[in-house]
Formats: structure tokens, sequence, C-alpha cells
């Protein structure tokens, strides 16, 4: 870096201004204000500039941010705790059973004849209660009705079953799973309070922003009324000396002898 | 004696949260104060302040103390900044409400300002917000960078990407704008009545 300086170098003056510049630089720009005042000038209206500058602060905000870990994620919302508490088999044999339930309802027939595999339904056709047609000869005999139903039924009974042990265990995984479910709840709870505590200061902090800015401006409009009525006043008193003097003008006027 | 940001970025990274938050308490004042000198509104800067937190902690993992903690922070806040500005398309509004500044000023002075001084302060602080928000990006951010911030020439320099005397001229070229600006506006004449 060169140890003179000239009118030109403004990297070296703003370096100068936020005294960032090493000794032998800092005396190279001194020599140099001290024989250009133009420079010297310039320095000097930068340096007013950045007072200024100073004086400009932001509003005071309520920050306190905080970032809160959660402990636990939370359970999906399309399916219930106990559907998820199943196990994979129960949850299969759920799904059976609501496939054969519906299958009995909508009447579906399945038969295997001599033109193949053929599935019905007979929504509007009540079921025939009657004994099944004879198969046709050579065929396997297919599992009759009332096999179907009390397998149904079993199905049905054990699903229940184990439907009805679940909730019964459910208290006793409540109460396991109530100590950290307590926890994240009392943390909310002090979220919340914690945010309309903020609301409530931010609110009664406003209001007294608003009466002191109310009362400000009330002032403000007295000096300014008080200005007026000064200038009011100043007029009427010209006025009234313009009036005694044209007064005085007519009294004398009127005093002259008439030649 | 208060613990580093380095100590805290690095129990943070080790997954303590209170280490980040203290980190939060730290920062939150001069990030907060970045963002609203940048964009020139309370309430949006504010919101930034707190997605600047936010997204320096799900980033802190890859944080491997490249730059000083809080030189990621401004990095992240400005670059927060620019999105708000490109979503708003137009120039930073400088919030300058009547009212609040006066109350806070009659609050800082005190009884024995008179209510044309405190308007004359309320004036001059709204003229250099004016000034400010009509300066190119670069030119305020450097300036703010450096004069309400105090980071080096070089640091802004790294965080504006750009050669150590592009920063000086665009401090330069924005004091000069600035002066211009403030002599219109009477600002420098208002200083010296208060």
């Amino acid at each position: 870096m060169s140890t003179t300086m000239g009118c030109d170098d403004k990297e070296r003056l703003v370096a100068y201004l936020y005294e960032d510049l090493a000794t032998s630089e800092r005396l190279a720009v001194e020599r140099h204000l001290a024989g250009c005042a133009a420079c010297a000038a310039e320095l000097e209206s930068l340096g007013a500039v950045r007072g200024l500058l100073a004086g400009w602060t932001p509003p005071d905000a309520e920050l306190g941010f905080e970032i809160v870990r959660s402990t636990r994620r939370a359970a999906p919302a399309a399916r219930g705790a106990w559907a998820s508490a199943l196990p994979v088999w129960a949850q299969v044999a759920a799904a059976a059973l609501v496939v054969a339930a519906g299958a009995a309802i909508a009447n579906v027939q399945v038969r295997y004849g001599a033109e193949g595999l053929s599935v019905t339904t007979g929504w509007l056709n009540a079921p025939q209660m009657g004994p099944a047609p004879a198969a046709p000869a050579g065929l396997a005999q297919a599992p009759r009705d009332d096999e179907w139903r009390a397998a149904l039924a079993a199905l049905e009974e054990k699903v229940q079953r184990d439907l009805d042990r679940l909730r019964a265990d459910a208290p006793a995984r409540a109460a396991a799973a109530a100590p950290d479910e307590a926890a994240v709840l009392r943390r909310v709870n002090a979220l919340i309070e914690a945010s309309e505590q903020r609301q409530r200061k931010e609110l009664a902090y406003r209001l007294s922003q608003m009466g002191r800015d109310f009362d400000v401006q009330r002032r403000a409009d007295l000096v300014r009324i008080e200005r007026g009525l000064g200038q009011l006043d100043a007029r009427a008193g010209a006025e009234a000396a313009r009036q005694r003097q044209l007064l005085n003008y007519v009294m004398r006027a009127s005093t002259q002898p008439v030649p | 004696m208060a613990v580093s940001d380095e100590d805290l970025v690095a129990r943070s990274i080790d997954g303590d949260v209170d280490s980040f938050n203290q980190l939060v308490r730290r920062w939150e004042r001069p990030i907060y104060a970045l963002a609203y000198r940048t964009i020139g509104r309370e309430e949006d800067a504010r919101d930034i302040a707190q997605d600047t937190f936010l997204r320096a902690f799900r980033a802190l993992p890859g944080f491997k103390g490249q730059a000083k903690f809080s030189s990621w922070l401004y990095r992240i806040a400005l670059n927060l900044c620019r999105d708000w500005m490109r979503r708003q398309r137009r120039t930073p509004l400088v919030a300058a409400p009547e009212g609040v500044d006066l109350v806070e000023l009659a609050a800082e002075q005190g009884p024995v300002e008179s209510i044309e001084e405190l308007v004359a302060r309320q004036e001059m602080s709204r003229a250099v917000a004016e000034a400010m928000a009509a300066l190119p990006e670069e030119q305020r951010t450097a300036i703010i960078l450096k004069e309400y911030h105090g980071l080096t020439f070089q640091e802004i320099a790294d965080l504006q990407n750009c050669p150590l005397s592009t920063v000086k001229t665009r401090l330069y070229q924005g004091l000069t704008v600035l002066r211009r600006q403030l002599d219109a506006a009477g600002a420098r004449g208002m200083r010296g009545r208060t």
C-alpha cells in the first residue's frame, strides 16, 4: 500500500473513517487531509452522516424465542389407538370378517360348473335358504352354507375376545404412558401460559404507549393552538392600532376649520 | 465467565437444546435489528429473526465452524430478508410510526425536551430510515453490518461474497447518497437543532 494518498482514493478514506487502517496508512491519510480541504470536508460530512445513523434504532420488540424439541411423535390421526395396538394377525382376521360379512350381506354366490367359475351377487334377491342344489357328479363338494356361517361365527367370536382383552389392557398401558403425556401436557400448558403472559404484557405496553402518545399529541396540539392564538392576537393588535390611527386622523380632520 | 459461542454450538450439536437456546437469547436482538433495518417492518423482522434461529437449529449438524456462528446467523438472516423482499417485489418500506417513536423519544429524553425538539428528532429518525430504504440493497446491507453490527470489512466481504475493495466502495457510495438525501430532507440541520 502506498504511503501517499490521492483525492480519488475513497476506499482509504472510508477505511480511515472507520478507523481500520494500519499506522503507516493512517499517517498517510492524515498528511493528505492536512493539505486538502476538500477531502477533509468530505470526511467531516461522512462522519456527520454516521452520527445521524447512530440515532436510528429499531422499535423495542418482545422476542424471547425458544427452541422446543417435541418428545414424541403424534399418533396417526386416521387410525384409532386401539387399532394400532392390535397384532397383525388380528387385523387380518378383522379384515377377513368384514369381507365375509359384506359377502353375506350382498348374497354372493360362487358356482363352479361345466361353463367354469361364476360369481353372482343378489342385492335384490333374498338369499336362498333352502338346501343347496346338488353338485354335478364328478365335482368336489362345495362347503355348505351352515359350515361357512359356523366358521364365520367362530372367527367373529375369537376377534371379539381379542378386542375385549385389548380393551381390558388399555388402562394399564395408558397408566404406563401417563407420566410422559402428563409432562408434555404440563409443558404445553406452560407454553400457553407464557404466550398469554407475553400477549398481556404486549397489550399493556401498547395501551400505555397509546396513552402516552395521546398525551404527547395533546401537548403538541396545545402548542399549535397557543401559537395560533398568539398570531391572532398579533393580527388583532395590528388591526386595532390601524383603527386607532384612522380614528385619530378622522378626529384631527374633523376639528380643523373648513376653508 | 460467559460460555463462548463455539462451546454452546458444540453442545447444541450434541443435542443440548438449552445450549442452543442460550445462543438464541444472546443473538436474537442483533438478528432482529438486522432484519428490521434491512426490511423496515417490525412484525416481519420478528418473523425473520425467529425463522433464522429455526433454520440454524435444523442446519446445526452441518455447521462445521468454518465461519463464526454470528456470521453464519447473519448470512441466514440476510438470505431470509432477501427472500422476503423478493416476495414483496418492492423496495423495503421503513415503518417510522408516528407517535410510537415520539413517545419512545419522549421517554428517553425526559421532560426537559420540548415538543418541537421531540418532533425534530422523530423527523430526523424517519429521514434516516427513508434514506436507508432508498439505497441499493448491497450498499444498505454493507452500511448496516458496519455501522450497527461492527463487522470488519473482511467479514462483510465474506457475507456479501465480494472483494474487500467492493465493500469499501459500497460503504463510500452509500454514505455519500445518504448525505445527499439527508441534506435534502434537512436532517443534518435538524440534528444541529437538537
